[in-house]
């Protein structure tokens, strides 16, 4: 009888773990924390990922079909944007911050780097429409959409009727961003158990742990909190941070925390893209921090770190890249879609 | 069966029967005028000898349209949400379900309630291309006023209010309290020529931010609303 009882009991536990993890619909590793996306407003189908995809890539969502979102996101940055500081947009233009990367989105509450959205499923509203971005709205877009060869009958096979609607557009381009899991990293192996640290990673790992930790947490490598973590204001930008969202002083110079996974990708870094190189990033951790009142108070006595303890903290934040997140084919262009359908 | 039970089925059917014969729909109105007329987009409207007003766009959210009777609910309007277009029509209607017309005030939001303001995307005349969602941050706008007038030291006259903001400090959406007869059909006035009363538009012109800007113009919107006297 207890047997039984206690067998019952794990299954309900099992079960519920099981619909736990599959509840978001997505392939996620159990060391991840739970998501904080709301599925239940948007529950993950495959078909949507799809036409997620779809959109992603195609440059109609900007006002000359020039400029698509994988145009500063890019798969093989890490869908962030290599090699500018400041993002390019539409007629040639330059915007005023360097592109965040895209992946584990459905675990941050808070987008762009003042964090002025809170909801994925909004956010896109924001590249979609800026001057210097895609310089389109969201209803040139629907009714692009409604007027395009193929978007209306991939829109009918999921909702079951033909209708295009701004809502279902930001939610399929938020289901597509939302697949973009990086979880298969040197890191994630040796979590898994399917690998091993060299001595120098290990190194790097303590070092990590008892530096960077705090902000950069595992298993994310970000709280996705907001912080001042010293930089110098650039005058020609003028970059405030968050404070232009909040109004509140003590936001002045606050920038999102950017997760430390594929920094090989996602050079350069930065809110403004200022550091190209991992080294500039520690020189300036450990010798450029600019003291305000604002300044995190994990960085008021600085980093202190030797040459040597800076390349081991390298071999370990290398140990994040995620190469076969970056050529994944899943989450590339899907080529055939987009033959034959110019003109439209 | 006994005759008790049959007895009670019978008495809760006559029971149901009656508590749903109470109930009626009936109808709502929103009625934008400026000085008393219908309101009419692109149309200059004198406010002294030498100034006038022009107003390009005007659309705002109403929710949660309830009817009391001292101060207990009898009734509520059919859509929780409801978006009001002077594009459309100065006239706006809706159906509302109420136990008897035996209400004496009707109470209703100017904007959207928190709760739906965190829910993000949705659609129906959440949708965002009611072009009511902000792009650059967060949140709907809960009533977003356009146009221009010579009273205005800003490019082309022009002033623009987009109303909103959900979060502490900055709330916008406000709670209207009218007192009414009860008669069907109502009609709620709103009107627009009051807003620029309360606002001296050579100086507050340009609120497009949940700030404590928006805060002050939100608590003039209130004001707008009246039932309308036959």
């Amino acid at each position: 009888m207890k047997i039984n009882s206690i067998i019952i009991g794990l299954s309900v536990v099992l079960t519920a773990t099981y619909c736990g993890v599959k509840k978001s619909g997505l392939e996620t590793p159990e060391y991840f924390p739970v998501p904080h996306y709301n599925f239940d407003n948007n529950p993950i189908a495959k078909a949507k990922i799809s036409l997620g995809n779809n959109l992603f890539y195609d440059p109609l969502l900007s006002a000359n079909n020039t400029i698509s979102c994988a145009s500063c996101h890019s798969p093989y940055a890490g869908f962030a944007h290599t090699d500018h500081d400041l993002s390019h947009g539409i007629y040639d233009s330059i915007g005023t911050r360097n592109a965040p990367p895209l992946f584990n989105l459905a675990w941050q509450d808070r987008f762009m780097w003042d964090g002025a959205i809170d909801n994925l499923d909004a956010q896109a509203l924001a590249p979609i429409s800026h001057a210097t971005e895609m310089g389109s709205s969201i209803n040139e877009v629907v009714a692009k959409l409604k007027a395009h060869k193929k978007y209306p009958e991939l829109f009918q096979e999921i909702y079951k009727d033909s209708l295009i609607t701004g809502e279902r557009v930001l939610k399929v381009l938020a289901q597509f961003q939302l697949s973009l899991i990086s979880s298969n990293s040197k890191y994630d192996q040796v979590k898994k158990g399917a690998a091993n640290y060299t001595l120098k990673e290990i190194s790097g790992y303590n070092i990590y742990k008892s530096n960077c930790a705090s902000c950069h947490a595992e298993p994310l490598f970000s709280t996705y909190g907001f912080a001042n973590n010293g930089l110098a204001l650039d005058n020609t930008l003028k970059d405030i941070g968050r404070q232009k969202i909040t109004l509140n002083s003590k936001d002045s110079l606050h920038f999102k925390i950017p997760t430390l996974r594929n920094l090989n990708y996602t050079f350069p870094y930065m809110h403004d893209g200022r550091f190209k190189t991992l080294r500039e990033v520690l020189k300036h951790y450990t010798q450029k921090i600019q003291n305000s009142t604002t300044l995190s108070t994990e960085l008021k006595n600085g980093i202190s770190l030797t040459k040597k303890q800076q390349t081991d903290l390298i071999a370990f934040l290398n140990t994040l890249n995620d190469r076969d997140f970056v050529v994944s084919q899943k989450h590339q262009i899907n080529r055939s879609f987009f033959t034959n359908t110019e003109g439209n | 069966m006994g005759l008790k039970t049959t007895y009670s089925c019978l008495c809760f059917l006559l029971c149901s029967f009656a508590v749903k014969a109470q109930k009626t729909t009936a109808e709502i109105s929103f009625q934008l005028l400026f000085d008393k007329v219908p309101l009419e987009l692109a149309k200059q409207y004198p406010v002294s000898e030498k100034d006038s007003i022009t107003i390009d766009f005007l659309k705002f959210y109403i929710s949660d349209i309830t009817f009391l009777k001292e101060g207990t609910q009898v009734g509520k309007s059919k859509e929780k949400h409801h978006l009001i277009d002077a594009q459309n029509s100065s006239l706006y209607k809706t159906l509302y379900k109420v136990k008897n017309k035996n209400f004496d005030t009707i109470t209703f939001l100017v904007g959207l309630d928190s709760k739906t303001q965190e829910k993000g995307i949705q659609g129906g005349v959440l949708d965002p291309t009611s072009q009511m969602y902000w792009t650059w941050q967060n949140g709907f706008i809960n009533f977003k006023l356009e146009g221009e007038s010579s009273l205005c030291p800003t490019r082309k006259n022009k002033f623009q209010f987009h109303i909103g903001g959900f979060q502490k400090p900055f709330v916008t959406s406000q709670k209207v309290s009218l007192a009414t007869s009860g008669d069907a059909p109502i009609v709620i006035d709103v009107n627009i020529s009051s807003f620029f009363n309360a606002i001296t538009i050579s100086q507050t012109n340009t609120v497009t931010s949940p700030n404590k800007k928006a805060v002050m113009v939100s608590k003039v919107l209130p004001t707008l609303f009246s039932v309308h006297e036959n």
